[in-house]
């Protein structure tokens, strides 16, 4: 991809690309705020591994931004909870790190809307949905691969599963790495034997008799590892269905019925709500909504996302994205707090419109 | 005329070993002055100018093609270049300066043997703490990138340049990623090596720039070296 664009009819294109989107957010209700890029690094790691790795830090207890999602949320946060249902639309440029033989750029545009407050979760997560694709259509960009996940499904069916508390929450991690939480599932229903020179037993004491112990990490720690895996596994069943879930790839209004073929009806609650959604799409975009590709391991790799995520893409570029992120709230604060967003990457979709009409 | 620069680690049984291996191929490299004085001069092979630097700078000057050869591990230069295998293209192994870069916990870690063990007490080590599994090290970039390859996430990477080892017993670090030849030191502090923890097995090698300024002479000052050393010249230099 092309850096940013800084001068001539590019930068002007860019300009009035991105003037025409946000102008079109304002109009259908948006308040246009300005995000600082500086925000303060305990909150970086929210966005889990791939932000994290991604970011810069500034060593002085500041990240500059590689997202906007925690900016704006941290700007709306100092308004309260008693602001209502406010929707932002925002734009300007991300920072993200760049390894060995990586030449995705350093710096590069983000233009997006955030819904906060709204208890409708469902009606907001397309309203937001249907506000991203709209704008990608009067762009000039009619036709858009998109693909939608639920992150709030997969909770959903671990919390239906029998397993212990410690196996779900692991599980629950490893949903943003979908090779791992392959692993894992097949991994765990075996137990894992004692390392060799150790029994049952207080297994602390046998790691402090045999080992120098030292740094942060205890040996109870150590030895509450060793049992937990030794002793609690994941009931064979459970894997088979989790696994089942997974590989669910579907049109969206097919995945209820594919669920309760896994899961009976054991996951009402979460399928009524997804049906609701369904129920919301067709009503503001259309029948043809029913054919949305839904694939239940897609989580857009942002740790922060719990509910409804999208991706639309051109040439396997992504030219917009979003997602639910209830709990940012409750790791930044205090309680959830209904919150929804989506982005576009101009730039991306400037190169997009010149390849569809050149 | 510029003449071609050979660029040598400016100290240390590195710097010792190189010029053992040039005056193998009758190319003597000796330092000019004092010991302290970081300039020498190449006598058996006409054209080829001597800088000394520190080995971790060897990897910027060749990319920035500043000198046309330089000795340095392939550690630091895979660390720090990201295209490394197209801008300085490997001319010969050099056969010493062998240091293995590892992931290694402490000894008393009984339930981590392997990466995927390390990601078993990552996690449970951040919901333990409230902070993420640090790792200590100088490699950033090699140890993120083949710890994400190899599916452990929820470790941060802090910052050592030196005595690495002591971070885990400070309490700055959990677990390091260090260069170790022998494992002496890792054994002396009570660490231990996973099984699958090994990232990059480095040697010292010699390395040609691309974006260097590859004059006729040079390249003949090249081949005339490559011939003594008994190696195929990179002619798309």
């Amino acid at each position: 991809m092309t850096g940013i664009a800084r001068r001539g009819s590019d930068y002007r294109r860019l300009v009035e690309l991105s003037e025409t989107l946000l102008g079109g957010f304002e109009q259908a209700g948006y308040e246009r705020i300005d995000p600082p890029m500086l925000h303060d690094a305990a909150h970086v790691g929210l966005g889990g591994q791939t932000l994290l790795d991604l970011t810069y830090l500034m060593g002085n207890g500041l990240a500059l931004r590689s997202d906007f999602t925690v900016p704006v949320y941290l700007l709306h946060a100092e308004r309260g909870r008693d602001a209502g249902t406010p929707r932002y639309c925002y734009s300007g440029p991300v920072f993200r790190k760049t390894g060995p033989g990586d030449d995705r750029p350093t710096e590069y545009l983000q233009l997006g809307i955030e819904y906060f407050g709204s208890l409708r979760r469902e009606a907001a997560d397309v309203r937001i949905f249907a506000n991203i694709l709209s704008a990608l259509h009067r762009s000039g960009l009619p036709d858009v691969p998109v693909l939608t996940g639920d992150v709030a499904l997969f909770h959903a069916v671990l919390d239906a599963l029998p397993m212990s508390d410690r196996i779900r929450t692991r599980l629950r991690g490893l949903f943003w790495r979908p090779e791992q939480l392959r692993t894992q599932i097949t991994r765990m229903q075996a137990p894992i034997a004692l390392p060799t020179g150790m029994v049952e037993g207080d297994l602390a004491a046998q790691l402090l008799e045999n080992h120098v112990v030292q740094g942060k990490r205890t040996p109870a720690e150590v030895a509450d590892l060793l049992n937990a895996r030794a002793t609690d596994t994941l009931p064979a069943n459970s894997a088979q269905i989790l696994l089942a879930y997974l590989d669910i790839s579907a049109p969206i209004a097919d995945v209820p019925d594919a669920v309760r073929a896994l899961l009976g009806d054991r996951l009402n609650d979460a399928l009524i709500r997804f049906e609701d959604r369904l129920r919301e799409l067709r009503h503001r975009l259309g029948p043809e909504t029913a054919a949305i590709p839904f694939r239940a391991d897609f989580g857009r790799h942002h740790e922060y996302y719990d509910g409804f995520v999208f991706e639309m893409t051109h040439n396997d570029q992504v030219v917009a994205a979003g997602g639910r992120y209830d709990r940012l709230a409750h790791q930044v604060g205090t309680a959830d707090w209904p919150a929804i967003g989506g982005m576009i990457r101009p730039q991306i979709l400037l190169s997009a419109l010149d390849e569809v009409a050149p | 005329m510029t003449a071609l620069k050979l660029g040598l680690p400016s100290k240390g049984r590195l710097q010792q070993d190189a010029i053992d291996w040039f005056a193998k191929a009758g190319v003597t490299v000796a330092r000019t002055g004092s010991d302290r004085e970081y300039a020498g001069q190449v006598t058996g092979l006409d054209g080829m100018e001597l800088v000394l630097l520190s080995a971790s700078e060897i990897p910027r000057e060749l990319a920035a093609g500043r000198i046309h050869l330089g000795v340095t591990g392939e550690d630091l230069i895979q660390e720090k270049l990201s295209d490394w295998a197209a801008i300085t293209p490997t001319v010969a192994n050099m056969g010493f300066g062998f240091a293995d870069l590892i992931i290694a916990v402490p000894d008393s870690w009984a339930d981590v043997t392997t990466l995927r063990d390390l990601d078993d007490a990552a996690a449970q080590f951040h919901a333990t703490h409230g902070h993420r599994l640090r790792i200590a090290t100088k490699y950033h970039n090699l140890v993120r990138g083949f710890l994400s390859t190899h599916g452990v996430a929820d470790f941060e990477i802090v910052d050592s340049q030196g005595a690495t080892e002591g971070t885990i017993k400070n309490q700055t670090a959990e677990a390091v990623a260090d260069i170790t030849s022998s494992g002496a030191t890792l054994v002396a502090n009570h660490l231990r090596i996973l099984t699958d923890g090994e990232i990059l097995k480095s040697q010292a090698t010699l390395f040609a720039a691309r974006n260097a300024d590859w004059s006729d002479e040079n390249r003949a000052t090249y081949a005339t070296l490559c011939q003594r050393l008994s190696i195929a010249p990179d002619l798309a230099l």
